[in-house]
């Protein structure tokens, strides 16, 4: 008895001291992603990049052996990706779900891309002019495209596309368009009802993703959501959704001498420890969207972050909005609002959770964007502050009672602001929705919380979620935003005819959605973060909200 | 032997019509409109009552069972809003994964603690027995995903000696194949092997005490013929009636694994179909996972059947 | 000597089924007294100190948002415990109730109610378990139904295994015979009788139960943040083996330990009610 009793103890040791053994992964780990680069080293450049030069059409011979061809360095190659959810509409990108989006640009090009700026250049339309007189925008299209089921790209397809989307609840982004012609084979020309800021990436970007008219024509709607016919440099060989997505390049395509891949393959991967090993193993070169804290893990074992630390490329800030029109909720009183708002500690958020790539904010706009406004006081951390306004409010130490949205993807964050309100007297009640409860909340029919998650675009001319006459997310709930003159300071930034009038008008917007009537509690913004081994070059990984990606210069050693 | 076959068939589609019924329920209890709750509540009404009236739900309460279970067996189980294909098309590429996992996990358990059990039990009170018995308890006392992390750590990260997430066929490639399916295999069947140990160990002790063993040494016979040829072979035959319950913790521990080593399989559809609210493969999944373990069960029965004839007359 | 002095001499001739019983005990006693036990309060945050490691102040260092680990593992016994013996009895109850009817009356009721038990035993029992939080939510009282529900089929049998050989005793026809309606019966002659199988299968099922927590922590439907739950515990920690060994390991083998202790009391308990067993080991 004792004897199994002494290997018991013993057993239960060495199991320790296994795990122990085996946690100390920083040196394979590195090696791992050194060993692949030995292999087919050519001099390693700083990925991610964008290098003009190799993007430029026309400039290389056809053909891989030929010897003279300078980009034989990059040809070949399979880019592997792990994708931690499945997007499972992406052949259609009318969503707004940056995994959709980003998957599908490996097949879909759109007319617009955006720069490191987050300015947007011509594309599959090589010019975009803007007309702001008329108002109207003229696209000049590329030449000599076609989709990968063989019909022609041109200006006649790029109005079919658009009849599509306006069939399939895109109405709203098609609002302030007159009318969209063919005005010659290669050219379209678009009527705007008023000139909007927004109008470009409305209709480049947001419904700019080309798909193909007749795809859709001899398919459905369900089809097209696992089948990606576009125009760009890969077409898609499988499409299993909670497996994979896999592509193989395309040698009709439009740019001579691209793709650089022989294919892509995005592997969905539902845990991330196991896609963290799967980057370890060197079974994927990339994780998508990693969680924050594996990137931490993984940057310090040596791997490579893929992002861009501008701000004008985050995608979104975390917060959350007072959502409850309902009367009687403690959080349609602006005092409550503004004390709940006090006792959220934005500095230590931003520390424990954002490793170093966080950047605070008070407002929708993030500090460094052209809509931050600098001058917003905001709610400082303040402990006694908030309690104040409580009781100003007329409520006692725990007597003030919200409900809380639980958002199983932000848990930590989640955990710690309800510590936070806690800390000051306030009673939380949690309600947890996962991704579709999060659409009935969102959705605006079903306004029964009082606090919501939310992760907000930080540019504006995505705010027409929150600030138009019928707002598709609750911003507005706790306070009719018309009468209090929000919704016309919106609109007057998207319509504003000059640069000034557009600044003045989004800095009032800010201070009275902050300051004025605290309508929601932005905690702060992410840089955009990739993590992947040192392989990939010229990828733009992480630019312009970690949606797009150009898939055709990209390529790997 | 006929009357007992119609007899445990019967039983058997009697277990699966109650099934049916409790996969049915499910979409009726779960709170709100199914129909909303699978697509988000953004669709038009239009659409809606598309939907609404494809899965049959306008109709009366009987009458939708009817027309589900009847459009079931005909192999409509219908569209997977989700996974955007058909359920049967996603059942018939995703269960095989999810059987050979299960059923390789479950061999795996009834032979590995059935060694287990006859060594400690002959070795009783020896290193062995200890060292064995304390493994299958640390085993069975283990968080699954816990070792799963553990062993990718060690055999995939550490060693390279494995690869850590996947799955082939074996027919596909079957060096390939095993190397995939060792570590999930050990994950799925610790558990069994475990309790199979504990339970062969106590029952061969008990058959060895018995009196025709006794009788078997005194007549001088080998002693390893005795524990095979006699002991083993006793003890054995009400150990087996558990290779259905076995079966059936492999094949949910499956859900848990899949997740893991990032596997296609059934189990990994259930988690992700519960997640999005995709009843219409909820229910057909409940329903095939189940039909999995009651066939095996039934096989087993004949089986035990065919080998103790006291069986067929109760 | 008196049959309890047997017992006890029976249950702890083996050393290690002693050992068991002071590690639940003790774990019992964390249940129980966790804010005498607990060095920090479990659910404050500390978000400037983020899985740290050992330290004077938090002796197993701090987890995701800066909580004393070992302070959380004091109050998780609570949940562990709670969910554990809770859910098993739940389970324990529902099942010997299917069981003892089902066994003592026979003929259809036993057929009918068997085939329930059988199709509940047929669905994985994790995928039921799934099923159930996603109809009843993530809170404490509900996992422990949940887990409670998914475990009665296993009760059940047994019960109805063991009715079966008592019913036809002498002593159950005299009780039907004197009189005795069907529930007194069954109370008062036939339950009793198979107590002792039934205190065995609900202690060797409490560690099951509490591994099926952890399981369900880890496919993200365990109970809710913040309360500390090992299961949960574990789930956090796993993503940080590399980061923070300490915080991984810990929680975990609080679980392999309660766990063990659990699965090699029930064995000795066996043991010693179970005369046939006795001296084998």
């Amino acid at each position: 008895m004792k004897k199994l009793a002494k290997a018991l103890a013993l057993l239960l040791a060495a199991v320790m001291l296994l795990s122990l053994c085996a946690c100390g992964g920083k040196t394979a780990s590195a090696s791992t992603a050194s060993d692949k680069t030995d292999s087919s080293a050519p001099a390693k450049t700083d990925a991610p990049k964008a290098d003009a030069a190799t993007t430029a059409p026309g400039k290389t011979e056809t053909g891989t052996s030929v010897p003279a061809d300078p980009d034989a360095v990059k040809r070949g190659g399979i880019l592997k990706l792990a994708i931690l959810v499945t997007p499972n509409q992406s052949g259609f990108p009318i969503s707004t779900g940056t995994d959709q989006n980003v998957l599908a640009t490996t097949a879909i090009e759109s007319l617009g891309r955006y720069d490191e700026n987050g300015q947007i250049y011509g594309f599959l339309a090589k010019e975009i002019i803007t007309k702001p007189e008329v108002p109207a925008i003229i696209l000049e299209l590329q030449e000599g495209v076609k989709y990968h089921d063989g019909y022609d790209f041109n200006a006649k397809s790029v109005c079919e596309t658009y009849d599509i989307l306006l069939e399939n609840g895109r109405e709203a982004n098609f609002a302030n368009v007159e009318k969209y012609e063919a005005t010659g084979e290669y050219e379209v020309t678009i009527t705007l009802k008023q000139w909007r800021t927004d109008a470009v990436e409305t209709l480049c970007i947001t419904c700019g993703k080309m798909f193909s008219p007749k795809a859709y024509r001899d398919h459905d709607l369900e089809w097209m959501y696992t089948n990606i016919v576009g125009t760009g440099p890969f077409v898609q060989t499988e499409f299993t959704i909670g497996e994979k997505v896999t592509f193989k390049r395309n040698d009709n395509y439009w740019i001579e001498g691209q793709p650089y891949l022989d294919g892509v393959e995005w592997i969905v991967c539902a845990d991330q420890t196991a896609a963290v090993n799967m980057l370890k193993t060197g079974d994927v070169n990339l994780i998508v969207y990693p969680s924050m804290q594996n990137y931490k893990t993984l940057l310090d074992a040596g791997f490579t972050r893929y992002g861009v630390d501008s701000c004008a490329n985050i995608a979104g800030d975390l917060g959350m909005f007072f959502a409850s029109g309902k009367e009687g909720q403690a959080v349609s009183d602006l005092k409550v609002r503004q004390a709940i708002c006090h006792a959220i500690d934005h500095e230590a958020l931003c520390n424990a959770f954002t490793e170093g790539l966080g950047v605070v904010t008070n407002q929708l706009g993030v500090p460094g964007t052209k809509e931050n406004n600098p001058d917003v006081k905001g709610y400082p951390f303040d402990k006694e502050k908030a309690k104040a306004l409580l009781k100003e409010a007329g409520y006692g130490e725990g007597e003030c009672e919200v409900t809380l949205t639980f958002t199983p993807a932000f848990e930590n964050v989640f955990v710690a602001v309800q510590n936070m309100l806690e800390e000051v007297g306030i009673k939380v009640i949690i309600d947890e929705t996962d991704s579709i409860g999060d659409k009935l909340v969102v959705g605006g029919k079903d306004p029964y919380v009082s606090i919501c998650w939310w992760s907000a675009p930080t540019s504006v001319s995505a705010w027409f979620r929150y600030f138009s006459e019928h707002p598709t997310t609750m911003v507005g709930d706790a306070l009719d935003l018309k009468a209090a003159g929000i919704i016309d300071c919106y609109d007057k930034c998207m319509t504003a005819p000059t640069e000034a009038d557009q600044k003045a008008a989004m800095m009032e917007l800010a201070r009275l959605c902050v300051d004025e009537y605290c309508l929601y509690c932005p905690f702060y913004a992410t840089l955009s973060y990739y993590i992947g081994d040192d392989t990939i070059h010229d990828s733009d990984f992480g630019m312009r909200g970690n949606t797009q990606w150009t898939p055709e210069t990209t390529w790997l050693g | 032997m006929g009357r007992f076959l119609l007899k445990r068939l019967f039983q058997t589609v009697i277990i699966l019509i109650i099934i049916s019924l409790m996969a049915f329920a499910l979409i009726h209890i779960i709170p709100g409109d199914p129909v909303y709750a699978m697509l988000g509540s953004d669709i038009t009404p239009e659409y809606h009552d598309q939907v609404y009236e494809s899965m049959g739900l306008n109709l009366p309460l009987v009458q939708q069972y009817f027309h589900w279970i009847g459009n079931f067996v005909q192999g409509k189980m219908g569209y997977s809003y989700h996974f955007k294909m058909d359920v049967l098309q996603l059942v018939q590429r995703r269960l095989p994964v999810t059987v050979i996992l299960g059923i390789s996990s479950a061999i795996l358990s009834v032979v590995l603690g059935l060694l287990f059990g006859i060594i400690t039990a002959v070795r009783r009170g020896k290193p062995i027995d200890s060292i064995l018995t304390v493994l299958a308890n640390i085993g069975i006392a283990t968080p699954i995903f816990w070792l799963a992390v553990m062993l990718v750590l060690v055999f995939s990260i550490k060693l390279r000696w494995l690869p850590s997430w996947g799955f082939t066929m074996p027919w596909v490639d079957f060096g390939k194949s095993m190397k995939q399916m060792l570590m999930p295999t050990i994950c799925m069947s610790v558990g069994g092997i475990a309790s199979y140990t504990r339970q062969t160990r106590s029952s061969m002790l008990e058959v060895i005490g018995q009196d025709y063993i006794r009788t078997a040494r005194s007549k001088g016979l080998k002693e390893g013929r005795i524990i095979m040829g006699h002991a083993v072979k006793n003890a054995l035959i009400p150990i087996l009636t558990l290779i259905g319950m076995t079966l059936r913790n492999c094949i949910g521990g499956s859900a848990i694994i899949e997740r893991v080593f990032n596997i296609a399989g059934m189990g990994s559809v259930m988690v992700e179909a519960l997640g999005n609210r995709d009843y219409i493969t909820l229910q057909s999944g409940i329903i095939f996972l189940s039909l999995i373990t009651c066939l095996c069960n039934l096989l087993v029965d004949i089986a035990y059947a065919y080998a103790d004839p006291r069986i067929r007359l109760e | 000597m008196s049959n309890t002095k047997r017992f006890f001499r029976a249950l702890f001739a083996r050393k290690i089924v002693a050992v068991a019983l002071v590690v639940i005990l003790f774990f019992f006693i964390c249940a129980v007294a966790s804010p005498l036990l607990a060095t920090h309060d479990p659910d404050r945050n500390d978000l400037y100190s983020v899985t740290k490691g050992p330290s004077k102040e938090h002796v197993l260092g701090t987890d995701q948002l800066g909580r004393d680990v070992y302070s959380r593992i004091v109050y998780g016994a609570r949940v562990a415990f709670l969910v554990g013996i809770l859910a098993v009895l739940i389970s324990a109850v529902l099942g010997s109730a299917i069981g003892l009817i089902a066994g003592y009356f026979g003929g259809w009721v036993d057929n009918v109610l068997m085939r329930i038990v059988e199709a509940m035993m047929a669905i994985p029992p994790i995928v039921l378990a799934l099923a159930l939080v996603a109809i009843f939510g993530r809170s404490v009282p509900m996992l422990i139904l949940v887990l409670g529900i998914s475990a009665i089929p296993g009760f059940a049998r047994m019960m109805r295994g063991q009715v079966l050989t008592v019913r036809d005793l002498d002593y159950v026809s005299a009780s039907r015979i004197r009189g005795n309606s069907n529930f007194v019966t069954m109370v008062k002659h036939i339950l009793p009788n198979c107590l002792s199988p039934m205190i065995i299968v609900m202690t060797q099922s409490i560690g099951g139960t509490i591994l099926s927590e952890a399981g369900l922590s880890f496919l993200g439907a365990g109970v809710l943040p913040p309360t500390s739950s090992w299961g949960a515990m574990v789930n956090d920690g796993y993503t940080y083996l590399e980061k923070c060994p300490v915080f991984a390991l810990a929680p975990g083998t609080a679980v392999i330990l309660l766990v063990l202790a659990f699965n090699i009391f029930g064995d000795g308990l066996r043991d010693a009610l179970d005369p046939r067993m006795r001296g084998r080991r």
